[in-house]
């Protein structure tokens, strides 16, 4: 049901945790139907482009996989393009997600956009 | 990652035991007949069907006639509500049930509002009762049906039948249960209950899927809701689930036979699970506790972390629950029955069912709590959100809502 990579980011998620004295810092909740899902991101800049991305979250396994392919995929590349990143390219990066997993792949994405927009 | 694997899951199904496959396997090749058919393969599988649906009925002290095979308790609700829908006379058109119901009464009665009929969903306590006084104060004249479900599947609170029964019986309105869950684990007895229909279903007693019964009491009218052949006494058309019924007759008679000793091996299991994960921080029972819950259930809130998320974590563990978390659905929507009992969303996020089996042991919950301790601390340092650990940021944060195609 799940893809290999989507387990591997869920069972051991990448750039978990706080960030000193990130450049931004935003919490996003998820309000669609009744999922409560809630992440935290930090962010650092340095040069234009983005040097470091960790969140913490209480959230579903496809919150948790979305939040660690984001946080990779995210690192290196300038503020413009990745406040561009979607959930379905979240979803592409983690080789796809069944349609009741798409809101977990939104919220990551609405999380990096926020984090950038505060900057 | 474990080769030993822990099946907590048996509110939403069981497997079957040896004796049930046993009972069922001559029925697929050897006397495969038609209970309908008028030569010998016809009649021995007529008689069969008759011994276990006299076998079954037994069981609830009702007679053979009282009872309808279907295809589940799912078919069965349906049966016995929009039945008794087209039975109802023009001027009795109100139905009651309560917001602790299984989807397969509360989305036919939602139907059946939408068919014209008047629904009133009672409230509940925090523990998942009904309480009688709402009900009698929720009949009026118009009234001809209440069902509120026996056994809750979610969070185990059996329902007070007789309590509730006698008001429906002293008003003159019918009284229908699901008992689903509570079949073979709460005595149930026709005679000394003032009920007149009962769901009841096979694959939660380890019988087959797909086979279930309506009891209808002598004199209960109920309209068809397919049309066929004569079968089930003329009330459910279709060639009878010969080797299904088997089995769930084998199932029945074993379940009632073990009924007092296998409630107190699962009592035994359910309490030590849930002393053990009651320890854990941030934790909270859904539902009563002691002699008004099912032996099977048992249903905890683990704060500030997601269900589906614990869930899968268990199931890479090798043990196997459920969650009642919005994440954990289709369409995004918390356990009806975590909202009804007056649990906040983020209570329902972080709830997990374990429900058992007389095949589970002991040592299967002392497995299955040490996994639970690991993941609650794996998913907990990753949570931003535990009050003591984490300080609220500047500003409200971001919501972001998106309308689900199903949201309306």
């Amino acid at each position: 049901m799940y893809t290999k990579e989507y387990m591997r980011h869920f069972s051991n998620p990448q750039n978990v945790g706080d960030l000193e004295n990130p450049d931004a810092v935003e919490d996003v909740y998820y309000k669609g139907g009744g999922c409560f899902d809630k992440v935290r991101i930090f962010i650092k800049i340095n040069d234009g482009k983005v040097s470091e991305v960790t969140y913490r979250t209480r959230g579903c396994s496809g919150t948790i996989a979305a939040c660690s392919a984001m946080s990779e995929m995210a690192v290196g590349m300038d503020l413009d393009r990745v406040a561009e990143i979607t959930g379905d390219n979240i979803a592409d990066s983690l080789g796809g997600v069944p349609e009741k997993k798409q809101h977990s792949m939104d919220l990551a994405a609405e999380a990096l956009r926020s984090a950038v927009l505060k900057l | 990652m474990e080769d030993k694997k822990i099946y907590f899951d048996n509110n939403d199904t069981t497997p079957m035991v040896e004796p049930v496959f046993n009972a069922m396997k001559p029925y697929f090749m050897e006397n495969f007949g038609n209970p309908a058919s008028l030569h010998e393969y016809g009649l021995e599988a007529e008689e069969a069907v008759g011994k276990a649906r006299e076998d079954i009925a037994n069981l609830i002290n009702a007679t053979p006639e009282e009872l309808i095979f279907t295809g589940g308790a799912t078919e069965a609700n349906n049966l016995a509500l929009f039945g008794l829908a087209r039975m109802a006379p023009e001027k009795k058109r109100h139905i009651i049930t309560s917001k602790v119901e299984h989807h397969a009464i509360l989305n036919t009665v939602k139907r059946l509002g939408k068919e014209g009929f008047k629904v009133t969903f009672l409230e509940v306590d925090r523990e998942g009762f009904v309480d009688p006084d709402d009900l009698k104060k929720a009949i009026t004249p118009e009234t001809f049906l209440v069902t509120v479900v026996h056994g809750n599947h979610v969070v185990g609170t059996v329902q007070d039948l007789n309590a509730l029964g006698q008001i429906c019986r002293d008003s003159g309105v019918l009284f229908h249960t699901d008992a689903a869950q509570s079949f073979t684990k709460v005595p149930l007895n026709v005679k000394d209950t003032p009920i007149d229909l009962i769901s009841l279903n096979s694959h939660k007693i380890h019988g087959p899927k797909g086979v279930g019964a309506l009891y209808m009491r002598k004199g209960v009218k109920i309209g068809r809701l397919m049309e066929g052949g004569p079968q089930e006494n003329n009330r459910r058309p279709g060639t009878e689930n010969v080797p299904g019924i088997m089995g769930f007759a084998e199932a029945a008679r074993i379940g009632i036979a073990q009924q007092e000793e296998n409630n107190q091996h699962i009592c035994k299991i359910r309490d030590r699970l849930l002393d053990r994960l009651l320890e854990i921080p941030h934790t909270h029972i859904n539902g009563p506790q002691g002699d008004k819950r099912l032996s099977t259930n048992a249903n905890i809130t683990f704060l500030y972390i997601e269900g589906e998320a614990i869930l899968m974590h268990l199931s890479m563990r090798g043990v196997f629950v459920s969650s009642g978390s919005a994440c954990s659905s289709i369409a995004l929507q918390p356990s009806n029955v975590l909202t009804a009992i007056g649990l906040k969303h983020e209570e329902a996020h972080g709830s997990i069912r374990f429900s058992f089996s007389k095949l589970n042991t002991e040592e299967e919950v002392d497995i299955a709590v040490g996994h639970m301790h690991a993941v609650v601390d794996q998913l907990r340092s990753m949570s931003a959100f535990i009050p003591e650990e984490h300080s609220e940021i500047e500003g409200k944060g971001t919501t972001f809502y998106k309308k689900k195609k199903d949201e309306f």
